[in-house]
């Protein structure tokens, strides 16, 4: 359990940098916001809910990595609730077949827009590519590692 | 697969949170057990056996399983 509590320690010490950076990375960039180009309106609040969506996001895990390693009973149970087999499997398979739904969803979508603009077609079928390729390489990846 | 967690488990006067608590699964993974709709790992299946003080096939029903 020890080597569990200094992994917790060491994620809540990047989390907690990762919410300092956020803050300034934000802050400087809203500070010239002035200079750079104008964006619609709808862009500016989408980028300050991000902000905010991710940094509580970050305070919320913060929170409860302290909790768990003050408290040995609270540190149990999230090495329990991360490491439970059910939950990975779970978790793969979700993976996998969402996977292989979006590269159905992406090869429909090329096919459509192939109808009706050559932009969104390639686009379409880039990402198409991307998204195969990815699984490709992770699939040879856990045949040489497995 | 068929099990006899449940059995066992109120044999001994356990809540499914305690068993699951003592082998490191959630409450949830003992209630999929004792369903049959989750089939445990081999480390779980011993740890579960171990904890009850028997043997995997004890606890596991290997019936169902196919054979080549």
């Amino acid at each position: 359990m020890e080597r569990f509590k200094d992994k917790i320690r060491k994620r809540t010490v990047l989390m907690s940098l990762s919410i300092i950076a956020i803050s300034g990375i934000y802050s400087v960039l809203s500070l010239y916001r002035g200079s750079m180009p104008a964006v619609p309106y709808f862009i500016k609040d989408l980028h300050t809910g991000a902000y905010l969506g991710i940094k509580l996001v970050l305070l919320f895990y913060v929170l409860k990595y302290i909790r768990s390693i003050r408290r040995e009973e609270a540190l149990k149970r999230l090495y329990i609730e991360e490491n439970d087999e059910r939950t990975i499997m779970i978790m793969q398979k979700s993976g996998a077949s969402g996977m292989v739904i979006c590269m159905i969803g992406f090869a429909i979508g090329t096919i459509v827009a192939g109808f009706f603009n050559a932009i969104m077609f390639f686009t379409l079928l880039s990402a198409l590519i991307f998204i195969a390729l990815v699984r490709v390489s992770i699939k040879i990846y856990y045949h040489f590692t497995m | 697969m068929k099990t006899r967690i449940a059995e066992l488990r109120k044999k001994n006067k356990l809540s499914q949170e305690e068993l699951a608590l003592a082998v490191g699964v959630t409450r949830q993974t003992i209630t999929s057990l004792e369903c049959g709709k989750y089939t445990a790992s081999l480390v779980l299946a011993y740890k579960i056996a171990r904890y009850f003080g028997l043997t995997i096939e004890d606890v596991f029903d290997f019936s169902d399983v196919e054979e080549l």
